[in-house]
């Protein structure tokens, strides 16, 4: 199911099939442009977002500052509530805990809810190959799940898709042709999927926010399959990324008033559930044991490096919405979980291949997203240090730049290499010059630049 | 897992080995963005101000509610009947789901009096996914954004507000609180119930082509009864 295209075909390869296909560059562009809209209206309810987002950035960067300490208090706290917490440093052992947890309980059918991290670890695709059937129950998800495709928003995973696609797949699960009205086939998704809920012996979510003061796993939906997956079946498994975290509940108030305007627009979203520990005596419904997997998987080789600041993100897609290159090219061209201006930057981070190092160059360099973050974290900065780090230094081109530098760096060395440009630029565009590779590969879909015969210095001693 | 020491319990060599690991990368120090550095900030964040005031409560509720598409009653302890009546012609026919909160007190005599089966909230999953109606009380709400927040340790169940297709919510008045801030700050953390939600609106989706539609998984309809 987790089938992403990073390492089978190059970034060139996946945005060439993006921008050729013209159905998804017109759903993307419809969508993008109203959460930008929504974004904007929410956020014009604060009365000074500028100094929120500092506040916010201030606050994510003393967490992670503080980080163990506060995963230390944070699992305490769990613990003396009766969830049990696994530490997972890598993917595969947070798969292995989960699946040994199901076994444990002979769970066949799970019920999932929206979890970027659960994506990132390609859980699904682990539990399906024990012979236990993994259900994503958030609406996009499922579509998306039942297309066997991967999520290329990370708010709407299926904002690629319009109407009439999202019902030819519906259909085929619904054995007869469903109607393409929205509320119909939403309609038709909560009686299926409703059936799955009551049947299901495991539900697993991600995390928004951990609270370490409290233990608590703070859960945003706006759909309720959130609070489905972790009420109904006896054991409820979270997988979080280690850095969602806040130290307290004064932190939560500002993430939260934050993380929906910058999603949706929303003031809060439909269903925030803060949830401390599995169910007490007493209580009629809830899961009988809670687990949470604190997740790692690359994430601390990122602290104490100058892209720490990555891990501020609390995931409201806000970026994607505004990025030049997002709006065209739609997530799946970024090749994994994570898309637009933060998968471009924590996806070199975390999958350490040199597919992966191609990102850093998906982006004009803008500073669109940095202006949309709640949290302020400078994503072109990051962009550009990755490819300061991952760039190929190619003996030729260093060679290059440092003749370059020494000629301009004299009065002599400038004025000589600029009437060597003008003699060249004569024999003009089609020159054979242009067929150097060097040369050829910049004016490939370029407009090589007239330049005119006579300098500026010329005409200057002949007029003044 | 359970009261046994919790630095030499299960995993706790895990752990150690995972927090260390973070330690040892910190310790590193973080280079600055000479950029745009980071900012700091000393103690509880300031608190966050919004863009108009929320000097009269209900009426604040009222309009952002309202706004969701919830449906906003005011009405008086005796007069309850009424908005009864109108939630359960909005329900249609079925079992009613009752959690047994103070602000629910009565009301399943009400019901029974209306011709309407009762469950409790110890009732079967099963059995409140058929009910028609599902009625709850409310520990708080959040004028600002229209939120009521219920505390599964007080009425006993999540299902009730979350399973039948129509959800009332019974709110006392002087438990409306101006911003969401107002009321996290302020929750004791020794004492959290084991599910608190802050129900902001029917259950919507925007997952296909954003439009909105209510209803998805949780109640598409939304009542809040003002307890005046």
């Amino acid at each position: 199911m987790a089938d992403f295209t990073l390492e089978r075909a190059s970034l060139r390869e996946r945005t060439t099939t993006a921008l050729a296909d013209v159905a998804l560059r017109g759903n993307l562009r419809r969508a993008t442009d109203r959460f930008a809209h929504m974004r904007a209206a929410g956020l014009s309810q604060l009365a000074n977002p500028e100094a929120l987002r500092a506040t916010a950035r201030a606050l994510r960067g003393r967490t992670l500052a503080r980080l163990p300490d506060l995963l230390d208090q944070f699992a305490d706290q769990l613990i003396a509530r009766g969830a049990h917490v696994h530490w997972a440093s890598d993917e595969e052992s947070a798969r292995e805990y989960v699946a040994e947890v199901a076994r444990g309980h002979g769970v066949r059918k799970v019920v999932k809810s929206k979890s970027m991290a659960s994506e990132e670890i390609a859980l699904n695709h682990h539990l399906e190959g024990l012979g236990i059937e993994v259900i994503e129950t958030d609406l996009g998800e499922w579509i998306i799940q039942l297309a066997r495709e991967t999520p290329s928003h990370i708010l709407a995973p299926a904002i690629h898709k319009n109407r009439r696609q999202i019902a030819e797949v519906l259909s085929r699960v619904a054995g007869g042709d469903l109607s393409e009205i929205p509320s119909e086939l939403t309609a038709f998704a909560r009686q299926k999927l409703r059936g799955e809920f009551l049947d299901a012996d495991m539900g697993i979510s991600g995390v928004n926010f951990g609270v370490a003061a409290s233990g608590s796993l703070v859960l945003v939906t706006n759909e309720g399959n959130g609070r489905l997956v972790t009420s109904m079946p006896k054991v409820h498994v979270a997988v979080m990324g280690m850095e969602r975290l806040v130290a307290d509940f004064a932190e939560l108030d500002v993430m939260l008033a934050l993380l929906a305007r910058s999603a949706t627009g929303q003031a809060l979203s439909v269903y925030t559930s803060i949830i401390t520990g599995p169910r007490r005596p007493g209580e009629a419904d809830g899961p009988d044991e809670l687990h949470v997997v604190i997740l790692d998987n690359g994430r601390s080789s990122v602290l104490g490096t100058e892209f720490q600041e990555i891990l501020h993100c609390i995931r409201c897609g806000a970026c994607l919405n505004v990025c030049p290159v997002y709006r065209q090219v739609g997530g799946h061209a970024y090749g994994w979980v994570y898309s637009g201006p933060i998968g471009a930057v924590l996806t070199p981070l975390l999958v350490r291949s040199q597919a992966a190092k191609e990102l850093s160059g998906a982006s004009s360099l803008c500073g669109a997203c940095w202006k949309a973050c709640p949290v302020g974290i400078p994503l072109q900065d990051l962009l550009l240090a990755l490819r300061r780090r991952d760039s190929t230094k190619k003996w030729s081109e260093q060679a290059a730049w440092r003749l370059w530098a020494w000629l301009w760096s004299s009065p002599s060395g400038f004025r000589w290499s600029l009437s060597l440009i003008r003699a060249l630029a004569q024999l003009g565009p089609k020159a054979p010059l242009y067929r150097f590779p060097a040369l050829s590969r910049w004016s490939r879909g370029r407009g090589v630049p007239a330049v005119p015969a006579k300098g500026f210095r010329d005409w200057w001693r002949e007029n003044r | 897992m359970e009261g046994e020491s919790l630095k030499t319990g299960e995993g706790s060599r895990e752990r150690a080995q995972f927090l260390q690991t973070l330690r040892d990368q910190l310790a590193r120090g973080t280079p600055a963005n000479l950029a745009h550095p980071l900012p700091a900030l000393e103690g509880k964040p300031p608190a966050v101000v919004y863009a108009v005031g929320a000097d009269d409560l209900i009426a604040t509720f009222t309009s952002a509610a309202t706004e969701l598409g919830v449906l906003v009653r005011p009405v008086s302890r005796s007069a309850i009947g009424e908005v009864l009546d109108e939630a359960l012609e909005l329900a249609g026919v079925g079992p009613v789901a009752v959690t047994n909160e103070p602000e629910t007190a009565g009301l399943p005599e009400l019901l029974r009096s209306r011709g309407r089966e009762v469950l409790g909230a110890d009732a079967d999953p099963q059995a409140v996914a058929a009910a028609c109606l599902g009625i709850t009380g409310a520990v708080a709400g959040i004028a600002r954004s229209g939120t009521v927040i219920v505390d599964s340790g007080r009425s006993g169940s999540r299902l009730v507000s979350l399973l039948p297709p129509v959800h009332l919510a019974f709110l006392n008045t002087p438990a409306i609180v101006a911003d969401q801030g107002t009321f996290l700050r302020a929750l004791d953390t020794a004492s959290l119930p084991s599910n608190l939600v802050l129900i902001t609106g029917p259950s919507r989706s925007g997952d296909i082509e954003l439009v909105l539609t209510v209803g998805v998984h949780g109640p598409g309809k939304l009542m809040v009864a003002l307890l005046v």
